[in-house]
């Protein structure tokens, strides 16, 4: 009877086993990865154990349930497997018995988290088969491993074992529509993700791309790494990614969970129905999947790509730690630069940061005009300064001249030594980079560098967080290696050293807005903060602050490239702000400060964190 | 249909930095969209712009290396064997590059210029149809003999830019025997002299006349009889086309 138990359970495990090998030499027909996939496996324990469940445990009945159901399914049969095959005691056959049992019981709350009431953002079809394919598994074997153990006839335990085996095969098909996909594939994508880096600290740049590849970014499936695409099938539906999005929020062509679902299914002739929530209005693309047929406009609709904001939500929530920031820039970039099929206002920016050197078509010479009245020096190639301010795209803006007016007088009154490359700042290149356009971003790029490297200076200081990214996470690949330190981050330290004192200013109570690319991509949340505890009364939070904090929709080219929506992201965001009971929203971004400035009617006031810390400044 | 477009020395006027000038995109987007074979011409030596060309669409660009007056380069390079196609920008950037080039071009060539072309249509017994752009988005359709030469309007269809196409594009360089040097033609100097304000007497506006296929005679006389409406020439006294 142990050989019939080992036989069904080992029978399922060979074909998952076999199932994975077809899975696995689909994958590998996208381009090799660098490093070796193979011996990333060492990694996966870990990776799923620590990094996946720091994600899951976000939220604790979905991670229950997994626990339950996952850890019931597999140490059951890990443990009915050799008892079967060896002969075991019955103490081990009872032992596997009550593992399936914990099995049986994360069946359960696989089926109530959808009975009575589905959450939205939980995909259905194939879904509402799961939990009855888990509960045969578990409840079949583990009434086999139970017979086993009480010494049962024989006919009790073959119907146990029909009925595990029947779940078993349940759980085999599931695989192929999708639902049990995620624990084959997740187990590639853990042993070869792509950003090795998020798992001993934080790695958020994008990768330069070899301009002289034959085939540049991603038209076709074959186009992604390996194990992307292994990523792709990774995705368990959870919808996590879609709750956190901004442009799905705003009613955007976008859903990064469909986005995701689409790529897996691009891969495939015939894939499995998808049965989640689609993109907000966007067309049904129909076009057919393949390996090497076309993603964008056949089966993923262009919106969809330029919709994103690259705000990183998505991957911040996913729990199968998938790179959706990744996959869209790799899609913008075979579009951009290999067929030039960029939405009409990012084509412009693009022009004028190839042609002018700032996305803007401003003229270089003009970006220090908002600070003239301050006389800052500007530092010719070969001199020396303490800090070097990267003014950025925002000191076109006049709004934003304030901030850095504020930020200035600051600098000044702490005593700083400072100066600015005048019209020797080019752009960073951050738009044309999000956009997919890397030709550009890496000519403004080598331009920015050498203008940097013919200076001497301890350290930059910038306001402008895209450009702090860029300049601190991105340019050391190209060569280009210093200190980069946001204002606020600065301003803080000024602060605590004493060389600013601070006097709280009583006033409506303030809400601070993260700034994407300084929050998620660079885990600078406290500095900010600190510095309005210093300087104002009331501050609030949020819902949606630090790593979770909202995008005011301003990056990514997101502006430039003009997506139809429903409602505008910045007018959400600032109804989350009217929610927290905020008089002030406090800002540290010129994208947000455009963003949120934008909103019409009464609305809170948009203020930078410099422009409160300089209102509460008293002289020292 | 073999084009060629004329390509500038291509200098952003904010920038100073290499770009491919409007009009000269829209040139290319109309070479394309006659069909055939595409190559830019530009005659000095190649830079960043011409090979930016290349990705707005032109998979060769030759550039002709010789001393002298460019349009007599351009014209001998032209003449053997003659393009169906010369297409030129409205306005040239860069070094001492002109507009009135292609002007001065038809005119060696002796072939005929259409200006402010919008769209190309078909060639029927050597005729080609264009679309001429005119101001307040009117259109005019037209035919022209070939080969000849289009100023495309800065408003025609600009192709994509296509960064896979600009690193893929030939740029050669020929040697062509230097021509005679330019005329230099001297400036008088004068004192300044306050000229007539168009704008305040500009008359009752409208949008004037058309006239189809008129005499000669009839054209001056309502020529005239418009620019006395603007105040721009004295009242009637003594003034008579026939005179
Ligand atoms: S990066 Fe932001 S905008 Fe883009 S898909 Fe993710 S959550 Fe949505
Ligand atoms: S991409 Fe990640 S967060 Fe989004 S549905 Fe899939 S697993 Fe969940």
């Amino acid at each position: 009877m142990g050989a019939l138990i080992a036989a069904e359970i080992g029978g399922i495990a060979l074909a998952a086993l076999a199932g994975w090998l077809v899975l696995l030499a689909r994958w590998l027909k996208g381009r090799p990865a660098a490093g070796s996939w193979l011996a990333g496996l060492r990694h996966v324990p870990r990776r799923y154990l620590v990094d996946v469940h720091h994600v899951v445990a976000r939220r604790p009945a979905a991670a229950r349930m997994h626990a339950l159901a996952a850890g019931g399914v597999l140490s059951g049969a890990v443990m009915a497997l050799p008892a079967g095959l060896l002969g075991a005691g019955r103490i081990v056959w009872a032992l596997a018995a009550l593992a399936f049992g914990i099995g049986g019981i994360g069946a359960l709350l696989v089926w109530r988290r959808r009975v009575p009431r589905s959450p939205p953002g939980l995909s259905g079809g194939a879904f509402l088969w799961l939990p009855a394919a888990l509960a045969a598994w578990c409840v079949g074997n583990g009434l086999a491993a139970l017979f086993m153990a009480v010494g049962a006839p024989a006919l009790p335990v073959v119907l146990a074992v029909l009925l595990g085996g029947a779940g078993g095969v349940g759980l085999l098909r599931l695989v192929a529509l999708g639902p049990m996909r995620h624990a084959l594939a997740g187990v590639a994508w853990l042993a070869g993700h792509t950003r090795p880096g998020r798992f001993t600290g934080r790695d958020t740049a994008l990768r330069p791309l070899d301009l002289v590849a034959p085939r540049l970014g991603v038209l076709v499936p074959a186009d992604f790494l390996a194990p992307e695409l292994a990523g792709f099938d990774a995705c368990i539906q959870c919808g996590r990614c879609e709750e956190a999005c901004p442009a799905f929020a705003a009613g955007q062509r976008l859903n990064p969970k469909a986005l995701i679902q689409t790529l897996s299914a691009a891969m495939r002739v015939a894939p499995a129905a998808y049965a989640g929530r689609p993109a907000p209005g966007a067309p049904v693309m129909d076009g057919k999947g393949g390996m090497a047929r076309p993603i964008v406009g056949n089966v993923l609709h262009r919106d969809s790509l330029w919709a994103c904001t690259t705000c990183r939500a998505c991957v911040e929530e996913c729990p199968m730690l998938i790179e959706h920031v990744d996959a869209v820039v790799a899609l913008r970039r075979g579009q951009t630069l290999m067929l030039g099929a960029v939405r009409d206002g990012a084509a412009q920016a693009l022009q004028a940061s190839r042609e002018r050197a700032e996305p803007g078509g401003r003229d270089l010479a003009a970006r220090g005009d908002v600070l003239a009245t301050l006389d800052v020096p500007v530092l010719p190639p070969g001199g020396e300064t303490g800090i070097l301010l990267w003014l950025g795209e925002g000191a076109f803006d006049a709004r934003y001249g304030r901030t850095l007016r504020a930020l200035v007088t600051l600098m000044r009154q702490a005593g700083l030594r400072f100066a600015t490359l005048g019209a020797d700042e080019v752009d960073c290149g951050d738009l044309a980079r999000r956009l997919g356009d890397e030709a550009t971003f890496q000519a403004l790029a080598a331009e920015a560098i050498g203008a940097l490297k013919a200076r001497r200076f301890a350290k930059i200081v910038t306001a402008d967080p895209h450009a702090l990214h860029v300049l601190r996470n991105e340019y050391p690949a190209l060569g280009g290696q210093w200190t980069v330190q946001h204002h606020t981050g600065l301003l803080d330290e000024l602060v605590r050293d004493g060389r600013l004192r601070l006097e709280r200013r009583q006033g409506g109570s303030v809400a601070y807005h993260d700034p994407c690319y300084l929050g998620r991509y660079n885990g600078e949340i406290d500095a900010p903060r600190r510095l309005l505890d210093a300087a104002c009364g009331g501050r609030v939070e949020m819902a949606r602050h630090g790593m979770k904090a909202m995008c005011c929709g301003g990056g990514g080219g997101g502006p430039a490239s003009d997506i139809d929506a429903v409602t505008r992201i910045p007018d959400l965001r600032m109804e989350q702000a009217r929610a927290a009971g905020a008089g002030v929203v406090a800002v540290a971004c010129p994208g947000c400060t455009a963003m949120l400035e934008g909103v019409t009617g009464p609305r809170p006031e948009v203020r930078d964190v410099a422009e409160l810390v300089l209102a509460a400044v008293v002289a020292s | 249909m073999r084009g060629v477009v004329l390509l500038s020395g291509g200098i952003d006027p904010v920038s100073g930095r290499p770009a491919v000038p409007r009009g000269e995109v829209a040139a290319i987007g109309l070479a394309l969209s006659a069909g055939g074979a595409v190559g830019g011409l530009h005659v000095g030596e190649g830079s960043v712009a011409q090979r930016q060309a290349g990705g707005y669409g032109l998979e060769r660009v030759d550039c002709l290396r010789g001393g002298g007056d460019a349009v007599a380069i351009l014209a001998a390079h032209l003449s053997a064997p003659p393009p169906d196609l010369v297409l030129a920008g409205s306005r040239a950037c860069g070094g001492e590059d002109s507009g009135m080039l292609p002007y001065l071009l038809a005119e060696r060539l002796g072939w005929p210029l259409l200006a402010g072309v919008m769209a190309i249509g078909a060639v029927a017994d050597g005729w080609l149809s264009v679309t001429i752009g005119l101001p307040l988005g009117a259109r005019q359709e037209a035919r022209i003999r070939l080969p000849c030469i289009l100023c495309a309007h800065d408003a025609a269809p600009a192709p994509p830019f296509v960064f896979d196409r600009a690193r893929r594009v030939v740029v050669r360089t020929v040697d062509v025997s230097d021509a005679p040097p330019v005329p230099v033609v001297e400036g008088v100097e004068r004192p300044y002299r306050a000229r007539p304000r168009l704008i305040g007497s500009a008359g009752p506006g409208g949008g004037g006349t058309v006239l189809e296929n008129p005499e000669p005679a009839e054209a001056a006389r309502v020529l005239l009889a418009h620019l006395r409406a603007l105040g721009m020439l004295g009242s009637s006294e003594g003034a008579s086309i026939d005179a």
